[in-house]
């Protein structure tokens, strides 16, 4: 039952195979640090593989980086990428993507050469979480002649569009049903995987073997979404839910009602599908009303500015997705994310979806590197759907359409991070959780 | 039972913040006669200031110019009193030169111009928080106590819950006491009842509104400051939990203050016990519920006791926009037809799809034509009627196979039944209190209707899915298999909306339009005549909503599958703005509009021009769209269409040397 796909981090593709032909822009910092680094990709992949067959999270964090100074400047027409990316709705906003993915182009042109040689250029358009703002992306983007499209967070892809104007997909977060059949490749986990390994986490008796959870969500269109990947899937691993349903506005008030609703079920585990909005007072209300059970929740409320406000109240939470530990190349990622967010690297926070954001056009320049021949979309989809992609964080090869029931999803397994008193930690001994024995079938 | 008092008392807080700002409301409607939608977004800039000075020592200018922020150096601490002060001022200082700047020279205009500013000032502030801001979403630290009080084992209340409803009270108790026993709170209810009355007693009514409008604008900042760290504070946070607040000030009839706190305060309770109420009783909606209930319950009482709701004596009459006796000629029917068609046809996808959304949104300005510039009821809830049809219209092609044109006409029928609906408290209540009636049945079937998956089908499958009009084996979609972007799809809209257009001037020629025409300038005199204000407020409304429905028809085929988004509250402000804004008595005044839309021809026109010229103007446009609106509220009732009919007059007055006046009623 227990798929431990020993934690087989870091280093990663990211920078792995980046790390081949790299002229860093890191701080002096981070170059000390990536020294005595590979220089050829070759090293890099070797390193990938002894990552890949590390013992948890925390061994393989520490592997080195590989700059290389002799990769040439991009030149010639841009290679055009559209991106979908959903902001500025109620519930619905995550500009992290945004700016990691404007970071990873800027990381791309400055010191990896581009895509095939030429130049990486970025075309963004925004949805608001809504079938017509998706659509009306899809019919922009189709207009402007891209050569693929990078999904952020999309909850409603216009995938016909796309296939009429033959352009290919590559998502970031499938969330809705139709994405894991659809004719795009997602190389990160989405709902189904989160909450699949999320009840895996909870229910098996490997892990936490509890049996009474309960669910705390709100009536918004994601949520709900996740809440019918979730509940299934915590009943399929044999427990019983409660679900407790709040407003997408709450007062800190209304939070503790939420809290007080679901302990009153006297849940031995209980899972938050609010997003960032709801972390802090909920971890509040939690220590509260002296709730013991351990919550579960996703990256973004292990976000900096959740855990700045919530400090010791985030004890006792659980992050799906999040590794718990900083990773070599995270002083790239936070350079540049700097740069392109006007911040200081300080303040860039690398365990929410700016990781994803950054990590996942990494893994597409990993992939069109590869490529022989010109580098086109369509040649990058059909590698990933060949298995000669990457995943992010770990660079290992993608098993995209392994399953055939979710032919376009490439990960279905992922870590947990678990807030301790000494902060975010590795769960599980840094193993991956699988998601595949409680997805539906 | 327990359960139930526990969610009761657990709304407190958010009751609070509702009274609070329903308070707000209350006391501009009392000092001007204007329902300010811009409360929450004052409140919410506010929170943003507070945030900035505390965060970053520095202070955000809401003026557009090269100056952001005001630093107070890199190292400079701001104390929480300190910050708080200024938050507050601020939001005094915006309130009063919010009143000075618009609403002050609006006292005599009609209620829609008013309604209109408001909306223009919403999105300027709304706006400049996106631009000063960048749409953040920011976690403020708190300013009441933390912690809880148990009062049973069970039912627990927040201190901050406990404190906000300690301010409430306070607050609500003090402005009545003002109102009660003070010269100047005498003045401003004599002045809300009648402002004749009040000058002729020696008082200046822009005094009085001032006074009115600084103290609404820091009630705002209250809210702003001392509520806002029991949320995550979003640009449009206040903007939302304005709604229930408007609910309470609505239950109070913009008058009483004890009353408006205490329904903003049932509010939030009623609210939260929605949560344990669906989880036992199964046919209560899981979406929708908690607002949808409270603003149901507005909209069948208001049409029980809305004749009881006030109307301000103003000094000025306020004369609605002319509506022009000059029928359109054939030739331009013609011409207009063909440049379009030929329009379509030729133009690149992104520049048709620009033209899309103007011709669209035409079509729903046209039935803001019908209803506003015709019959002179506003509504707020156009939107909702447009969702209607197309909710219906996804229902009728995916579910029934209903084949087009019957589905979208079954559709169109079906939002006309519902205008008529939402048009029975239009019987009993006038200008803005009907603009607000409406607002609330758009919220509730916003509420109940559009986010309920029986009625719009399954948010995880991708909502709403609409079939592709098909006619005689011609595919009309606006894509198939092969190709994105079909011009096919822009000349059906083109001809639909013509058609439309055709209907709407002809109706102001036939006798049903003399009689809206008639109903508009004076009920009474309409009545005395032998025409029924009531049918024919009625007909206005079922035939403003079948052309909204129509429009919303348009939109689902346009996109394939739609959400409420769409049709949201947001959609019914700029809808009537930007109609306002083209000139709404007037087919052409509709086509304006439409040009105007947000991604609308004239956006990308701008778009295109901008980045030949290097300029990015990004979030600057929605600042100036706002200043357009207000501007155009406040100097030019006619809007951009009555001004090119205002010029031609004076051209033709100035060659002939007489006036040729079109019939102003109003």
């Amino acid at each position: 039952m227990r798929v431990a796909v020993r934690a087989r981090i870091v280093i990663a593709s990211l920078c792995l195979a980046t790390a081949a032909c790299t002229e860093s822009k890191t701080s002096d910092t981070a170059t000390d640090e990536t020294a005595a680094a590979a220089t050829e990709s070759s090293a890099a992949v070797e390193t990938t593989a002894a990552a890949a067959t590390g013992d948890s999270v925390a061994d393989t964090a520490a592997a080195p980086e590989a700059p290389d100074t002799t990769v040439a400047a991009p030149t010639g027409e841009p290679f055009v990428i559209g991106v979908v990316n959903t902001e500025g709705a109620p519930g619905l906003d995550f500009p992290e993507f945004t700016v990691a993915f404007d970071a990873a182009a800027n990381h791309i042109n400055t010191d990896l050469g581009g895509f095939g040689g030429r130049p990486v250029q970025l075309e963004h358009c925004t949805a608001k979480g809504t079938p017509e703002s998706s659509q009306a992306c899809a019919q922009e983007l189709a207009g402007k002649g891209v050569e693929l499209v990078m999904l952020g967070l999309d909850l409603f892809v216009a995938y016909p569009t796309y296939a009429a104007a033959g352009i290919p997909v590559i998502g970031a977060v499938p969330v809705l049903p139709g994405d894991y059949t659809a004719d795009a490749v997602f190389i990160t986990a989405g709902n189904l995987v989160v909450q699949g390994a999320t009840a895996n986490a909870i229910t098996n008796p490997e892990y936490l073997g509890l049996k009474r959870v309960a669910v705390i969500t709100s009536d918004s269109p994601s949520l709900a979404s996740a809440l019918a990947s979730l509940q299934p899937a915590l009943e399929k691993g044999g427990a019983t839910v409660t679900v407790v349903s709040g407003g997408q506005n709450e007062t800190d008030a209304g939070y503790l009602a939420l809290m007080q609703q679901a302990a009153d079920s006297d849940p031995e585990a209980i899972v938050s599908l609010y997003g960032e909005t709801g972390c802090v007072a909920l971890m509040q209300a939690r220590v509260d009303l002296g709730v013991t059970a351990p919550v579960f929740s996703n990256t973004s409320c292990l976000g900096r500015r959740v855990i700045d406000a919530a400090g010791d109240t985030a004890i006792g939470w659980y992050f799906a997705g999040a590794t718990g530990v900083e990773r070599p190349d995270d002083a790239i990622l936070r350079d540049y994310v700097a740069e392109a967010g006007g911040m200081s690297p300080d303040e860039v926070d690398v365990n929410g979806f700016t990781t994803v954001g950054w990590g996942q056009l990494l893994a597409i320049w990993q992939t069109a590197t590869d490529l022989e021949g010109d580098v086109t979309g369509v040649g990058i989809i059909e590698a990933f759907r060949a298995g000669r992609g990457v995943q992010i964080g770990n660079g290992l090869p993608a098993p995209c359409g392994e399953i055939e029931a979710y032919k376009s999803v490439c990960t279905f397994s992922l870590p947990f991070a678990e807030y301790t008193a000494d902060g975010a930690a590795p769960a599980f001994g840094g193993e991956f959780v699988s998601a595949v024995d409680l997805l539906p079938t | 039972m327990t359960p139930y008092l526990a969610a009761l008392v657990a709304g407190i807080g958010a009751g609070a913040v509702y009274g609070l700002l329903a308070l707000g409301v209350v006391t501009t409607f009392r000092g001007s006669g204007v329902v300010n939608f811009a409360h929450g977004a004052i409140a919410t800039w506010t929170a943003y200031v507070f945030w900035d000075l505390r965060t970053n020592a520095s202070y955000p200018i809401p003026i557009p110019g090269p100056i952001d922020r005001i630093s107070f150096g890199a190292d400079a601490r701001m104390t929480l009193v300190s910050a708080a002060a200024i938050a507050l001022i601020t939001s005094g200082v915006l309130g009063a030169a919010i009143y000075a700047l618009v609403f002050r020279s609006l006292r005599a205009a009609p209620a829609l111009a008013r309604v209109v500013a408001g909306v223009g000032v919403l999105v300027y502030v709304q706006a400049m928080i996106t631009v000063r801001f960048d749409a953040a979403s920011v976690r403020l630290s708190a300013v009441l106590p933390r912690g809880i009080v148990e009062l049973s084992r069970r039912v627990l209340l927040s201190y901050a819950a406990l404190w906000l409803t300690v301010v409430l009270v306070v607050v609500a108790l003090l402005l009545w006491a003002i109102s009660r026993y003070t010269r100047l709170g005498l003045a401003i209810r004599a002045a809300s009842e009648s402002e004749k009355g009040a000058v002729l007693l020696g008082f200046a009514p822009d005094r009085l509104g001032l006074w009115c409008w600084l103290t609404a604008g820091l009630l705002a900042g209250i809210v702003g400051v001392l509520a806002a760290p029991l949320f995550e504070l979003t640009p449009l946070l206040f903007t939302e939990l304005l709604i229930p607040a408007l609910g309470a000030a609505l239950i109070a009839r913009f008058t009483s203050f004890g009353i408006a706190a205490g329904a903003g305060l049932a509010i939030g309770m009623i609210q939260s016990a929605i949560t344990p109420l669906q989880q036992d009783v199964s046919w209560i909606p899981r979406t929708g519920a908690r607002d949808g209930f409270v603003f149901l319950t507005i909209v069948i009482a208001m049409a029980i006791v809305g004749k009881r709701l006030p109307m301000r004596g103003s000094l000025g009459s306020g004369r609605l926009a002319a509506v022009s006796r000059r029928r359109i000629r054939p030739g331009t029917w013609v011409v207009s037809v063909a440049v379009v068609m030929v329009a379509f046809a030729v133009l690149p996808s992104n520049w048709g799809s620009a033209l899309l959304t103007s011709v669209i949104f035409t079509a729903l300005a046209l039935s803001l034509v019908v209803l506003t510039g015709f019959a002179g009821q506003i509504s707020l809830a156009q939107s909702a009627f447009a969702g209607i049809a197309g909710f219906a219209l996804s229902r009728l092609t995916s579910r029934f196979d209903v084949p087009f044109p019957i589905a979208p006409l079954l559709a169109a029928s079906l939002a006309a039944l519902f205008g008529i609906l939402v048009g029975v408290p239009a019987l009993r209540v006038r200008g803005v209190n009907l603009a607000v009636v409406t607002l609330a049945g758009g919220i509730a079937v916003q509420e109940f209707v559009f986010k309920n998956p029986d009625f719009v089908g399954d948010v995880t499958t991708g909502g709403a899915r609409v079939e592709s009009p098909e006619l005689f084996g011609l595919d009309l979609g606006l894509q198939n298999a092969t190709d994105v972007y079909r011009p096919q799809f822009g000349l059906f809209v083109a001809v639909v909306v013509i058609l439309l257009a055709l209907v709407v001037s002809n109706l102001r020629h036939s006798a049903t339009g003399r009689r809206m025409l008639a109903v508009r300038s004076d009920e009474n005199a309409a009545a005395a005549i032998g025409v029924s204000a009531a049918g024919t407020k009625l007909l206005a409304f079922g035939l403003s909503s079948f052309i909204a429905g129509i429009a919303g028809t348009l939109v689902a085929y346009r996109f394939g599958s739609i959400s409420d988004a769409s049709f949201n509250l947001f959609a019914s402000l700029t809808l009537l703005a930007f109609a306002y804004l083209g000139g709404i008595s007037s087919v052409g005044g509709a086509v304006v509009a439409g040009l105007l839309a947000a991604d609308g021809i004239a956006f990308e026109a701008m778009d295109n021009g901008w980045d030949r010229l290097g300029v990015d103007l990004g979030r600057w446009e929605l600042v100036a769209g706002a200043i357009g609106l207000v501007v155009t509220a406040v100097r030019y009732p006619q809007g951009i269409a009555g001004l090119g009919a205002r010029s031609r007059r004076l051209g033709r007055r100035s060659s002939s040397g007489s006036l040729e006046s079109g019939p102003s009623v109003g």
